[in-house]
């Protein structure tokens, strides 16, 4: 996919639940054209479908529905760059790592395995909140010997 | 944008206090509400041995792995535990990133688990 090299590929969703797969099924296109293997992109599809979903949850209300969530995809050589965001009120990145952490052990009951699930499948992840901006997720998956990276 | 759901879920009850959930499609922020019903429901008719059959599981996500850590702790307060069969290897996966394999018991056949609920073998 070399001549795609710096393309983006952005969209913005209603944050509703039914949303989530189309997410999730637009950045797994995406990362299938660029010659990612069948593992790797399911495991950018948990991601995304993740992030959306901390932006569901967390963000702003479903009933203002105006408010989008925007997943932007940019196309590199070595591999994929999405970042998730949304404009609700922010929250404490240490904390949501120190909940993946104690999911990570089995005692959490529902909920809170979304960030650790990020972490585990993305080669880099960064999350940045504040109340202003509300909150972006950025991830990327890199691609590897035998995969596509013309 | 309509209502049409990628899960479909399948239950069975096989024995007393043994019930089996096969769930076919996408357990996500989505659907695992109605996912989170079933199980609750068989939970409150009395059927704490849950076979959950990821077979036909295509997609699941942090959401479904809630539910099914959800329905261990409820299913256990009444003496009773939930059972995974056979889960694809990406669902395998998550299930090993989050050390969920260590409190699931994981059969490779719905008889295998049934088997160790209805003979004896509820010890885990």
């Amino acid at each position: 996919m070399a001549t795609c090299t710096g393309c983006h590929v952005e969209l913005r969703l209603p944050n509703r639940p039914e949303f989530v797969a189309v997410a999730r099924l637009t950045v797994a296109a995406v990362a299938c054209r660029m010659g990612f293997d069948v593992s790797a992109i399911e495991d950018i599809k948990v991601a995304v479908g993740e992030a959306c979903t901390n932006a569901i949850e967390h963000g702003v209300p479903a009933e203002q529905c105006a408010e989008m969530v925007t997943i932007a995809c940019r196309i590199a050589d070595d591999g994929l760059s999405i970042t998730v965001h949304d404009p609700g009120v922010g929250f404490e990145p240490g904390a949501a790592a120190s909940a993946a952490h104690a999911a990570g052990t089995a005692t959490l009951t529902e909920g809170g395995l979304g960030l650790l699930l990020i972490q585990a499948l993305m080669d880099d992840v960064e999350v940045t909140s504040t109340p202003d901006d509300g909150t972006r997720v950025r991830m990327v998956k890199y691609l590897r010997a035998g995969e596509d990276r013309e | 944008m309509g209502t049409a759901m990628n899960l479909e879920v399948q239950t069975r009850c096989v024995h007393e206090h043994v019930a089996v959930v096969a769930f076919s499609g996408e357990i996500d922020v989505y659907t695992s509400p109605h996912a989170r019903a079933v199980l609750v429901d068989l939970l409150e008719k009395g059927y704490y041995h849950l076979v959950v059959d990821l077979r036909r599981t295509d997609y699941l996500d942090s959401t479904g792995l809630g539910l099914l850590k959800g329905a261990l702790v409820r299913a256990q307060e009444q003496g009773g535990s939930v059972r995974l069969v056979a889960p694809p290897p990406k669902v395998q996966k998550l299930l090993e990133v989050t050390y969920l394999v260590t409190v699931f018991p994981i059969d490779a056949t719905e008889q295998d688990a049934i088997a160790h609920l209805t003979q004896g073998g509820t010890e885990s």
